[in-house]
């Protein structure tokens, strides 16, 4: 049974195929998204059912798939490990993926590059199962790349559009900055676990989950700054995936690629990476309390920062780019939570339960914004339109339900997970040691619920309440998106209302996702209190207030006086945070790389390009040497063998 | 007379090259009865018996694949081990892969000629890699070289192919003199001719005499890899032969050489005393080899040139991991992985380049190559894999291929070997020169087949082998193990 787990890489791989072979033969490119959806339809099937035949006894479970490599001492197997966080994620990729594929049907209906974009996201959606599977930390950095290639292939998939390619290299760049720091975190740990006693173990097996799992006790104990180096590199990675502060400056600007790529990298395929590797090292990060609580800061401050953004964009992505910073902000403060061992397992509870619920309404969101730009032909801009519940009477009802779960009105998806989240925070705010911390990080978790409040009512009144207005790209008649694209929202919609409400009532997650070694149930799950729940939908109700009367006052926008103008601005250029980075990071490396050009072009080169001669003047002049004559040949041939003998002599 | 059960063993270890000898026959008989008819000599007559030779070669296989091979069969003159088998199977796909490519090709006079020559040289091949006897290994080698004197005749009849024919028959034979004299010294030093008994007798007494024996036994199997300087022939013969012969000629010699290199080199028999004259000579050879095969096919236009030099240098590669076996006596998997790899990456290339020309026995410049992907896709895409993988590049088995020769140079932690090994290196690189120059030129824009009367890509069978040789380097990346 648990082999069936292999059939999701191995369809998806030959979806991935099948693309490309369309793609390189142009051939029947109007088909190009049937392998893409029927594996997905198969993957997300298989892992549905993993999933229900392994409720209750709950175990980890590791299969090997094939050897890829053994070559004396070097082993390179991969195996897949099975275990409640695994299928959990699993399950959200396989089965949104599935949705907003069938979208992207419709979306891309047309596109140049329909063959191509409906490839890239089968290998997308392969290399983010694989990551999710695989039972070894490097291995699974493999496959991180992989999504990191995949995601730079998707944003830029408008290559010819300059902005788009300036994003794709923005988040591939990025990204890699953080992963640099990921793989030498996976380097010293390797080194690490070396250090307690695994010398022994082959190279890359040293890796494997377990192996790690066991050896960091041990580590802590010996190597604790060791241990500490390699949490807070192993979370400098997560948060360049996660696109948590200051890393979250590519995210936003990632939607320059097809919508329901941004559907995709926002909800399940990408973002959601680094909060799965801080689930996945858990255990780990439960002996480095010191980084879980800069996690906790770094969530917080992403938290109110993207909702701060949020506020005072104007594209209608955008505001659901920036939300998602701040919802996966939420999602890394409640690791922060974790900086008390015993909450570590709630936790990462909460934080799968916040992952699913956000996948659900983002996914939703993200595609209802597809319609809206669709009907508005590519327009994004809300100055631009406005009113467009009559337009667009489906889209509307959805898009609404994707705002309510999101912004946490109960009994909506988000409700429930993000009261999980902050329930969470208030259990230990007596506690003498990180008290204080967790009254700041529940302020400012209750804030970014007050700041998502606002700024989804903001973009839902602005785009579909008021006078309808249309932009010039509309044209006259603008148009309903079809039912096969309204159906994956059908069903989102469903999920975005319900989820939550099941899954908590069920109860049922905690015991499924911490069969985590050291993490044992404490079976006290965080009730929030009432007063918690009252305040945070007394916040939701006056986010929605203030929202409807900073547009119903001052028209469109707000108005801009004094220092409340200043504090827009501030914000409508995202703090200059991309400034600071390009002035520290991009300015002086393109000055170093050009000096290092120099150096490359004037010396470098001159002695290769003059090397390169070499080979071939050695040629030209053995070339006459190769006469044709038979005597000659037989002559030389005789010559060598005198030599190899006269060398035996001189040898023996 | 009665068959007992120890007899039918013993012939176990060649029952493939007995089955390839007998359709072989049959063949050859049956050939005598077809009216040789002049004006036939256009049209292509032979597809049926290059099917019926195929079908052998992959009966064969199969049950060479099927038989109980975990059993270790041994007579005086042949044995199966590790060696042989993987040598075998190593030898029947070079056969079919050879056969495949040459279904529209052979001489349409000679086609039963032509493919029973062709199994009694892959017969030939499989005798090599069980032999356990300088005999029969001799005996097996010239089983090897004199259908493919035969094969270089009838296949290119115009004065080229005399010529060619004439130079590797000539040469052919001083190696083989070369070979039976080092022979004879051995043999007078241990009083045996098994290769076992050779090796143990020599490890007693250790002389002078031992070495000039084995010098020149290994400077006649030099002539079959194309070591430097024994190489002058490789560059004239494929010239001057059609394509699918010189497909053939830069393999089947190549892996018979080596697998009789490790025979008499690489068991863990060898005397300690002899190794490092033995060391010594190898990489002299290797050096010389990769280096000068290198150079050379830098400075080559023609497609069929180049592809000797290149292989020329692919044996100096080979040589290393020989005499990286030879210190550190591990397993022979690093030289056969290379031999495999090298199989289907060069007969993938040279069926690709076969179809380009109406004749095999056309030159095929360089300049022919350009802009083929956009010509013909499958073709391009086929050629350009092979090209990677002749590089070494991941994705494609030359790059195990390498990586296996470089690690068995490396595992040891020996000066020469590393020194080799940095050599190596270099020559790769100087390699990757004119690989990489085929690569843009396959892909470039421009193309050469404005003109398509030159082309005729029709040769379905030629096309097919170069796909199937494209995808098994990609297959064998990723899954090694089958190597």
């Amino acid at each position: 049974m648990l082999n069936l787990v292999w059939l999701i890489p191995l369809v998806l791989m030959l979806a991935l195929l099948a693309g490309v072979l369309i793609c390189l033969f142009r051939k029947g490119a109007e088909l190009a998204h049937v392998p893409t959806i029927v594996g997905l339809s198969i993957s997300s099937a298989v892992s549905l059912i993993l999933l229900f035949t392994s409720q209750g006894g709950v175990h980890v479970a590791i299969t090997e798939g094939y050897t890829w490599l053994s070559l004396g001492g070097m082993h390179v197997p991969i195996t897949a490990r099975l275990d409640g966080i695994g299928l959990i994620q699993l399950n959200v990729v396989t089965c949104i993926s599935l949705l907003v594929a069938v979208y992207a049907r419709g979306y891309m209906l047309g596109d140049p590059g329909y063959a191509r974009f409906f490839a890239i996201i089968s290998a997308f959606v392969f290399a983010m199962v694989m990551l999710v599977l695989v039972g070894n930390l490097f291995v699974l950095y493999a496959f991180w790349e992989g999504v990191g290639l995949c995601s730079y292939l998707l944003i830029g998939h408008w290559y010819r559009r300059p902005s788009a390619a300036k994003a794709a290299m923005k988040a591939f760049l990025v990204n890699r900055l953080a992963d640099c720091a990921f793989l030498v975190g996976i380097l010293l740990l390797w080194h690490g676990i070396g250090l307690v006693g695994a010398e022994n173990l082959a190279t890359v097996g040293r890796l494997d989950f377990d192996v790690i799992f066991d050896a960091v006790p041990a580590l802590a104990q010996r190597q604790p700054d060791l241990l500490w180096w390699v949490g807070l590199l192993l979370l400098i990675g997560a948060i360049g995936k996660s696109a948590q502060f200051p890393f979250h400056v590519w995210l936003p600007d990632a939607m320059e690629g097809p919508t329901p790529v941004s559907a995709l990298i926002h909800a399940t395929t990408m973002v959601t990476a680094g909060v799965y590797l801080l689930a996945r090292m858990s255990p780990l990060l439960l002996l480095t309390p010191d980084v879980l609580l800069i996690a906790g800061w770094l969530g917080a401050i992403t938290a109110v920062l993207g909702g701060l953004i949020a506020l005072f964009q104007d594209d209608l992505k955008r505001v659901l780019a920036y939300s998602t910073v701040s919802q996966l902000g939420l999602l890394f403060l409640a690791f922060g939570a974790g900086v008390n061992g015993e909450l570590l397992p709630l936790a990462v509870v909460a934080a799968m339960f916040h992952l699913i619920t956000h996948a659900f309404f983002k996914a939703l969101l993200f595609l209802t914004a597809g319609n809206v730009m669709h009907a508005m032909g590519d327009c994004i801009d809300m100055r631009k339109f406005g009113g467009l519940r009559k337009v667009l009477p489906s889209t509307h009802i959805l898009f609404l339900i994707g705002a309510l779960a999101l912004v946490g009105a109960p009994p909506l998806a988000g409700f429930w997970s993000k009261e999980g989240i902050l329930g969470l925070l208030t259990l230990e705010i007596g506690n003498p040691q990180y008290g204080s911390v967790f009254a700041i990080w529940l302020f400012m978790g209750l804030l970014s619920t007050l700041l998502t409040a606002i700024y989804t009512f903001r973009a839902y009144l602005r785009t579909f309440w008021g006078d309808v207005k249309l932009p010039a790209q509309a044209g006259a008649h603008p148009h309903e998106a079809t039912a096969m694209m309204l159906a994956p929202l059908y069903i989102l919609a469903v999920g975005s209302a319900l989820i939550g409400l099941v899954i908590a009532s069920t109860g049922a997650l905690a015991e499924f996702v911490l069969p985590i070694p050291f993490l044992t149930d404490p079976h006290a799950h965080p009730h929030a209190g009432w007063w918690l729940v009252i305040a945070s939908v007394g916040l939701v109700m006056a986010g929605a207030t203030i929202a409807y009367y900073s547009i119903s006052t001052s028209g469109v926008a707000a108005k801009r006086s004094g220092v409340p103008a200043r504090f827009a601005e501030l914000t409508s250029n995202r703090f200059y945070l991309d400034e600071v980075f390009y002035f520290c990071l991009v300015a002086p490396t393109q000055h170093l790389s050009k000096m290092v050009g120099i150096f490359d072009s004037q010396f470098i080169d001159r002695v290769i390009r003059r090397g390169a001669t070499i080979p071939s003047a050695i040629g030209g002049r053995l070339r006459t040497y190769q006469t044709g004559v038979l005597p000659n040949y037989a002559l030389t041939m005789a010559l060598g063998i005198v030599a190899l003998v006269a060398l035996a002599f001189l040898r023996g | 007379m009665i068959i007992t059960q120890e007899m039918l063993n013993n012939l176990i270890p060649v029952f493939p090259a007995l089955g390839l000898i007998a359709a072989g026959c049959i063949l050859l008989a049956i050939g005598l009865f077809q009216a040789p008819s002049p004006q036939a000599a256009n049209e292509s007559h032979g597809h049926g018996w290059a099917w019926g030779s195929l079908a052998v070669l992959l009966v064969i296989w199969g049950s060479w694949l099927f038989s109980s091979t975990q059993v270790e069969y041994a007579s005086s003159l042949f044995r199966t081990d590790l060696l042989s088998r993987s040598g075998t199977h190593l030898a029947l796909l070079a056969g079919c892969l050879i056969t495949a490519l040459t279904i529209n090709k052979a001489p349409s006079r000679h086609a039963c000629e032509f493919h029973s020559c062709l199994l009694f040289l892959i017969a030939g091949l499989a005798l090599v890699t069980a032999s356990s006897n300088l005999t029969s290994l001799y005996l097996s080698l010239e089983l090897i070289s004199i259908p493919t004197v035969l094969l270089l005749s009838i296949s290119r009849r115009d004065n080229a192919g005399r010529e060619a024919t004439l130079k590797y028959f000539a040469l052919s034979a001083f190696s083989s003199a070369i070979f039976l004299m080092g022979a004879s010294y051995l043999f007078g030093l241990a009083g045996t001719t098994s290769i076992d008994g050779l090796v143990r007798a020599i490890g007693a007494n250790s002389s002078t005499m031992a070495y000039i024996g084995f010098v020149l036994v290994i400077a006649g199997l030099a002539f079959r890899v194309t070591a430097v300087p024994f190489h002058f022939y490789a560059s004239d013969v494929f010239s001057g032969s059609s394509l699918p012969m010189a497909a053939m000629l830069s393999t089947i010699p190549k892996i018979a050489g080596f697998v009789a290199m490790i025979k008499l080199l690489g068991g863990p028999t060898l005397n300690a005393a002899l190794v490092p004259v033995a060391l010594t000579t190898l990489i002299l050879l290797a050096l010389a080899t990769m280096t000068l095969g290198n150079c050379l096919a830098l400075v080559q236009s023609q497609c069929r040139k180049l592809l000797a030099y290149s292989s020329i240098a692919h044996s100096g590669y080979i040589m290393l991991g020989l005499a990286a076996l030879l210190v550190q006596g591990a397993s022979s998997r690093a030289v056969l992985v290379y031999l495999a790899a090298y199989v289907i990456m060069t007969i993938g290339f040279f069926a690709g380049i076969s179809t380009l020309r109406a004749r095999t026995d056309q030159d095929v410049e360089l300049n022919d190559l350009n802009g083929l992907t956009s010509t013909n896709l499958w073709l391009g895409i086929s050629l350009s894999i092979c090209v990677l993988s002749l590089i070494g590049i991941p994705i494609t088995a030359g790059f195990w291929a390498k990586f296996e020769i470089f690690r068995g140079l490396l595992t040891p932690g020996d000066r020469l070997l590393l020194f080799a090994a940095v050599f190596m290196a270099i020559n790769a690189a100087i390699g990757a020169i004119y690989y990489v120059d085929i690569l843009i030129r396959l892909n470039s824009s421009t193309t050469a087949w404005k003109n398509v009367s030159l082309t005729t890509l029709t040769d379905k069978p030629a096309i097919v082998t170069c796909v199937f040789c494209a995808c098994m380097t990609l297959v064998w990346f990723i899954v090694p193990t089958w190597m």
